[in-house]
């Protein structure tokens, strides 16, 4: 019977790993992988090994090319291997229970979106770890990640791979431009997600919200050096200094439902004091509720309230 | 939970897992494995028989052998190590690791989560840096709501609920409790509503009363699936057309849509979505301060323009 394409790939696996650091031939893995041998495909042969070579790098797989030169001369062809210790976990992972439901729930927050499956198949590759007791404690909650911006898959991409991306981004005050970014992280902050990267040709760090990606990304051919530890969590940081800098002054109405959503600052005082990352963004959530709050700092969130119900009520005026 | 399909990457996945798993913990029954990675069993056999069937033409012998007898007759998974050198699966891949790590962050940046030592130690690992503070909610003032909640699912019990809805009428409300959820920045209670017969979220912010009973969940409650949107038990038959600029796309995943938004020349989108209280939809659009003009119909854009004369001081809430 023909091998299916899992068991083609955990045998090409095992024959590249029992080879050692002189690795295969394509001729002799194409000999000893029966999914291969037995495979009546001729010249989609090469086609079918080239996908199977993908399928294992994107599963962690990190198969290696030697050319001749860089091995042998007298051998004429390439050769594959998996490099000595590439199987080994570079961190010794101690999971405890309590540990481990918090993974699965972070894997669960993708809830069939993009990462879902790469998150997946992460914690089934960590189960692999040793037996864990399970807890359930936590399954009563569903913490969701939507990640439904076009921008998300090729930028995700884009960071896995250290690939350059280009796309249109308009800034807060509605000015646009085409920017050319080396794309670090992507998170999710206050329900929004944001892309950390470096403009090419500049040395700082910027953080760029998805929504304001006004184009198609494109991930260009050119790959990055991967940034340091250190330069994201610098730059992670000196957003967190930011938010801590921005900082509103809101009146609320105390008899509406403003104080629900707002509750986290208020006491007993109508007038709450908030921190925050994009005034857009805080504009936003102000706006929603209307005449039952007022801002009383800083001015330009006051204008910038005015101006959008202003619009609103020019673009809604009955003809 | 919605069913997931598990493809080739995820089966091979899982028998290097499986390897491992056997190797360091000893032969296990499909039944344990079944619990333990959350799959079905016939995803789990053909993961064994990935292992099983690793024969090596070239050298006659196998990587593996699975013991099919003992698979078939006792449904355990054990197998013997032939040529293999495979003892444990590779680390994680770099999309694998990302995944994790991202969904760490997020975890880390809800109010239930601070100050989890456990949560902190995972995103050192997976992220492999020096830890920034998340940019976190402050002390979460539902806490307690939520305990409750939790709680009460976890016991299966009804909750008693004093409910504000999004015109502000308030109602009293005996809910099956059955889920929390947590998007965007809201977080849900889903649950069947013994008033209104049906499945139901409800904001947890807009909850302004909650009692635990010891009441068991009603023979609905506790058969119910959740749907997986929010809005999927009751998307509502008002339904309005509005232009969206693309930094506002969102709105049309907050709101069940009839067909797909299409693009205009000038890069903004026309869509119809559909919604149960046309009373709430001027707040949403006001929302996005321009971003967002509705169409049609003309009551709609009526209200649209109201709720912003309001907040302006323009008209009084006599005139509204």
């Amino acid at each position: 019977m023909a091998q299916s394409k899992e068991e083609r790939l955990f045998t090409l696996t095992c024959a590249l790993l029992a080879a050692g650091n002189l690795g295969l031939t394509k001729e002799q893995i194409f000999q000893a992988v029966p999914g291969y041998a037995e495979s009546s495909s001729g010249a989609g042969l090469d086609k079918q090994f080239e996908r199977d070579k993908a399928s294992l790098r994107e599963a962690g797989v990190m198969i290696e090319t030697l050319g001749i030169d860089e091995f042998m001369d007298e051998v004429n062809e390439s050769r594959y291997r998996l490099p000595r210790g590439s199987f080994q976990w570079p961190t010794q992972i101690n999971l405890s229970p309590k540990k481990f439901q918090l993974l699965e729930l972070a894997a669960k927050a993708w809830n069939a979106q993009s990462l879902s499956a790469a998150a997946r198949q992460g914690i089934t590759r960590l189960k692999a770890l040793g037996l864990v007791d399970l807890e359930t404690e936590l399954d009563v909650f569903s913490p969701r990640l939507l990640a439904q911006h076009a921008a998300f898959k090729p930028l995700t991409e884009a960071v896995v791979d250290f690939r350059l991306v280009r796309f249109d981004y308009r800034k807060s005050d509605g000015t646009q431009k085409t920017r050319v970014i080396r794309p670090w992280k992507l998170r999710n902050l206050e329900g929004q997600w944001v892309l950390l990267g470096q403009e090419t040709g500049t040395k700082s760090a910027k953080n760029f919200l998805l929504r304001r990606i006004y184009s198609r990304v494109e991930i260009l051919e050119e790959n990055f050096i991967a940034p340091t530890t250190g330069e994201i969590a610098q730059a992670e940081q000196s957003l967190v200094e930011f938010v801590n800098s921005q900082v509103a002054r809101i009146e609320i109405d105390s008899e509406s439902e403003a104080v629900n959503f707002f509750q986290k600052a208020a006491g007993a005082d109508s007038v709450i004091e908030l921190n925050y990352m994009d005034e857009e963004l805080l504009a936003e959530d102000l706006l929603e509720f209307g005449s039952s709050v007022r801002v009383l700092a800083p001015q330009s969130l006051a204008l910038r309230i005015r101006e959008s119900l202003e619009k609103v009520v020019i673009q809604h005026a009955q003809s | 939970m919605p069913k997931v399909e598990f493809d080739s990457d995820d089966i091979f996945n899982l028998a290097l897992s499986l390897v491992g798993l056997v190797l360091k913990d000893g032969p296990m029954t499909l039944e344990e494995l079944e619990t333990y990675f959350k799959m079905p069993r016939k995803t789990l056999i053909r993961a064994a028989r990935a292992i099983g069937n690793s024969e090596d033409l070239y050298r006659y012998e196998s990587h593996f052998y699975l013991d099919e007898e003992v698979l078939e007759e006792e449904e355990i998974i054990d197998f013997s190590v032939g040529l293999a050198v495979l003892e444990s699966p590779p680390p994680l891949s770099r999309s694998q690791a990302t995944a994790l790590a991202t969904g760490l962050d997020y975890l880390a940046s809800l109010p239930q989560f601070t100050g989890n030592s456990d949560l902190a130690e995972l995103r050192e690992i997976f992220s492999q840096s020096e830890l920034p503070k998340p940019i976190a909610l402050e002390a979460n003032p539902l806490s307690e709501t939520l305990e409750l909640i939790r709680s009460s699912i976890v016991n299966k019990t009804q909750v008693d609920i004093t409910y504000k809805n999004q015109t502000g009428e308030s109602s009293e409300r005996t809910v099956d409790p059955l889920r929390i959820d947590f998007v965007g920045k809201r977080y849900y209670l889903r649950g069947y509503c013994l008033k209104s017969q049906e499945l139901r979220s409800f904001r947890i912010d807009r909850i302004s009363a909650l009692r635990a009973t010891l009441t068991p969940l009603s023979k609905e409650g506790s058969s119910a699936q959740i749907p997986d949107a929010i809005y999927g038990e009751n998307p509502g038959n008002y339904t309005v057309e509005i232009e969206v600029k693309p930094h506002a796309y969102e709105i049309f995943w907050n709101f069940p849509t009839q067909g797909v938004p299409k693009q205009l020349s000038d890069g903004s989108f026309v869509g119809t979505i559909r919604m149960g209280n046309p009373g709430a939809l001027a707040r949403h659009v006001v929302r996005y301060g321009g971003a967002v003009r509705v169409l049609a119909p003309a009551e709609a854009k009526q209200a649209v323009s109201n709720f912003a004369k309001l907040a302006l001081g323009q008209i009084s809430m006599k005139d509204d």
